[in-house]
């Protein structure tokens, strides 16, 4: 029965490593596939209930980036810096980058269409919207 | 040469901007524009033929992107110094600018999207990433040049269905845009007053196919064309194949060109590529079929920096064409 103690323990530290996809307030009932996420932060999908999107990243180092990076968009870094440098020539731009995820989170509270991806445990009360939970 | 001055002084203080990296192009202060462009060097060796070295494609680039609108403006001086060696001994200098890409886009949702000025033709697709530090190879396969209009001046509307379908369509009835800045030839491969194409693009997980078909009237002599082309492209981590073949014949004589290429490209260290490609093609205008296959290695210190070296066998002659050339996005 002991184990029954640590069970809080490991959920606690199971959301802790738990991302999300959050989005903006007006936006609520949104519910994103991962071929939807890949394809919004590749600059391929642009619009979700006719809103335009905007969306955020961490900085390279940040490993809640490369994981998501591994996990959603399925590419190395490389292949990730080479697909934006070929966009350069058609005239996109990569994600705006955020310093941290409090500083995400404060721009999806305020900015309309901002979507990112933060801890779980992050969320909090803050008035922002799940929009995909892997 | 004061352009070039003035073209070699601004690029280093592009280096020395602190949010700057090389191949990412430069935000102008906090507004949405951006700044880049890029250049290539390319030396020919033709053996027992002509050697020369050309200043080719500096270009520069300013786009921006507010909502659903976004622009692009890009300038380009194209060859501009050439100096062929030897035999014939030649040295030519312009530094005449060209519209290279000059248009308005507006995209109001994922399905529909509008672009309105002067823009790459979508047609295969080489022609959609055509500058030397982009594409695999210094050399373009001949029937990208030979078949269909590499730009158009007009209306371009894509039809977008769940990201992987989509139809597009090509309106041109005006000359290109830039004979508005000079009496000359126009800056295209053709010279044109019309174009209407249709195409269609399907994308799978690591395969991507194109189809295209159109008309065009060249703005001259009001020589009219018609043309079909496909294309196949496959990515995967470590390979690159591409296919394209394309067919042009006149709309009131039995003239025609027809031609495709396979190239494969293997990465084979992190930034080094082998590249094969055989092709060939059969030209009636210039009484001309020529075929070739190509060897290439390219070699990337940075992404946006390319070194390339080919060799290309032209069998019908026997002729051996040696290719070297530096690159670079900024």
């Amino acid at each position: 029965m002991r184990w029954l103690f640590l069970l809080p323990l490991f959920l606690i530290t199971l959301q802790a490593q738990q991302w999300v996809i959050i989005g903006h307030g007006p936006l609520q009932d949104v519910r994103l596939n991962a071929k939807e996420i890949k394809a919004i932060f590749l600059g391929k999908k642009h619009y979700v209930q006719k809103r335009r999107l905007s969306p955020l990243n961490l900085p390279p180092e940040h490993p809640l980036r490369t994981k998501f990076e591994a996990k959603v968009l399925k590419m190395s870094r490389t292949k990730i810096h080479q697909y934006w440098i070929k966009q350069h020539y058609l005239g996109k731009r990569p994600p705006k980058v955020m310093a941290s995820i409090e500083a995400l989170i404060r721009y999806v509270e305020a900015v309309d269409g901002a979507v990112a991806y933060v801890p779980l445990s992050s969320i909090g009360k803050h008035p922002i919207y799940i929009w995909y939970l892997p | 040469m004061r352009r070039i001055i003035i073209f070699i002084t601004l690029f280093p203080l592009l280096l020395l901007s602190a949010e700057y990296r090389l191949g990412e192009g430069l935000q102008i202060a906090e507004s949405p524009l951006y700044l880049g462009g890029y250049f290539s060097l390319d030396y020919s060796d033709e053996l027992n033929g002509s050697r020369s070295l050309t200043f080719n494609d500096i270009a520069l680039m300013l786009y921006g992107q507010e909502g659903a609108w976004s622009f692009m403006g890009e300038a380009e001086m194209n060859d501009v110094y050439y100096n062929q060696f030897e035999r014939n001994e030649d040295t030519n200098s312009s530094f005449e600018v060209h519209a290279e890409r000059v248009y308005v886009r507006y995209q109001p949702s994922d399905t529909w999207r509008n672009t309105l000025g002067k823009f790459n033709s979508p047609v295969g697709f080489w022609n959609l990433m055509p500058i030397n530090v982009l594409r695999a190879t210094t050399s373009s396969p001949l029937i990208t040049k030979q078949v269909f209009p590499r730009f158009t001046t007009g209306l371009g509307i894509d039809f977008t269905v769940q990201e992987a379908h989509r139809l597009t369509l090509l309106l041109q009835a005006t000359p290109d845009l830039d004979t508005l800045f000079h009496d000359t030839r126009a800056y295209n491969n053709f010279d044109i007053d019309q174009h209407f194409a249709l195409g269609y693009r399907e994308r799978f997980e690591q395969l991507t196919l194109r189809f295209n078909a159109g008309y065009f009237r060249e703005r001259l002599d009001q020589t009219a064309w018609y043309y079909g082309y496909m294309a196949l492209k496959y990515n995967s981590s470590l390979w690159e194949i591409l296919a394209e073949a394309g067919y042009r014949k006149g709309a009131d004589s039995s003239q025609r060109v027809l031609g495709g290429y396979l190239q494969v490209a293997r990465t084979v260290f992190d930034n080094h590529q082998l590249i094969v490609r055989a092709e060939g093609a059969d030209d009636d205008t210039l009484n001309k079929n020529d075929n070739l296959l190509l060897f290439g290695y390219t070699y990337r210190p940075l992404y946006p920096v390319a070194l390339k070296s080919e060799v290309q066998w032209h069998p019908q002659n026997n002729a051996t064409e040696l290719i070297f050339s530096v690159s670079v996005l900024f």
